[in-house]
């Protein structure tokens, strides 16, 4: 009795963890999609590091985005720690949040009625650094000018 | 008021520069937002409460920015940087600081 009841636990356990492993799989294929959409059509407004001779600066554009790494990959990240190397989960992440924060600094730029952004700076900020899960959430904030 | 982040404004003629301003705020994280972040930390992915956060506080450094760059008489301000500093565990401060001028 007290076997079955141990058993069904520890399934309902994997149950869980793999339920939460698939959603996190599904929600980041889900993010990369809209990315690629959204960055198809937005392939007009022009990004450039440096300035740029124009007709009219329309101001300051600026986006941020706070992201976390998923539990199985900081799990992963922690194995990592012992052994050295790179994570590549880890490293797309903070890929993908660039990518997501360029976008809306785009949309910001297309709303501005500009044909592109000059001067695009990466920062990334920061949470308070004692928070144990400050380590694996990233807030990225992209900014630049936007000028027609 | 315009804003730039480049050291020159196409369109306009700068007059005059009126030197550095600078706006900041400090923002710690909000406990309900903390709580759905907790969920959302294990499957990973965007945490937009803490997103809107960062905004806001960006917004309102910026905005103070803008005031002081006002009250020294200004009506641009150019080469606007943003930065942030740790305050606490749970708090940030961030900064947007740019060379106030006069433009026309």
């Amino acid at each position: 009795m007290s076997l079955t009841l141990l058993a069904l636990e520890w399934l309902i356990l994997a149950l869980v963890i793999g339920l939460a492993f698939f959603t996190s799989r599904w929600l980041r294929f889900r993010h990369l999609r809209q990315l690629s959409l959204a960055e198809a059509r937005l392939t007009k407004i022009q990004l450039h590091q440096h300035s740029v001779d124009c007709q009219l600066s329309l101001g300051l554009v600026a986006s941020e985005l706070v992201i976390s790494l998923d539990a199985f990959s900081t799990f992963g990240l922690l194995l990592l720690n012992l052994v050295g190397g790179s994570s590549r989960m880890a490293n797309e992440l903070l890929v993908r949040a660039r990518r997501e924060a360029v976008v809306r600094l785009k949309r910001e730029a297309v709303a501005l009625g500009a044909t592109g952004i000059m001067q695009l700076r990466f920062e990334q900020l920061t949470f308070g650094s004692g928070d144990r899960r400050n380590q694996r959430r990233f807030c990225i904030q992209a900014y630049g000018t936007a000028y027609r | 008021m315009i804003c730039t982040n480049t050291e020159t404004l196409s369109g306009y003629r700068i007059v005059k520069h009126l030197g550095l301003v600078s706006g900041s705020t400090v923002r710690a994280k909000h406990i309900g937002r903390d709580f759905m972040a907790g969920l959302k930390n294990l499957v990973g992915g965007e945490l937009r409460g803490y997103t809107e956060l960062m905004t806001e506080a960006r917004e309102e450094a910026y905005l103070r920015m803008l005031e002081e760059a006002k009250r020294l008489g200004g009506n641009g301000v150019i080469n606007v940087r943003f930065s942030t500093a740790s305050i606490s565990q749970s708090a940030s401060e961030i900064l947007a600081y740019g060379t106030a001028v006069v433009i026309e």
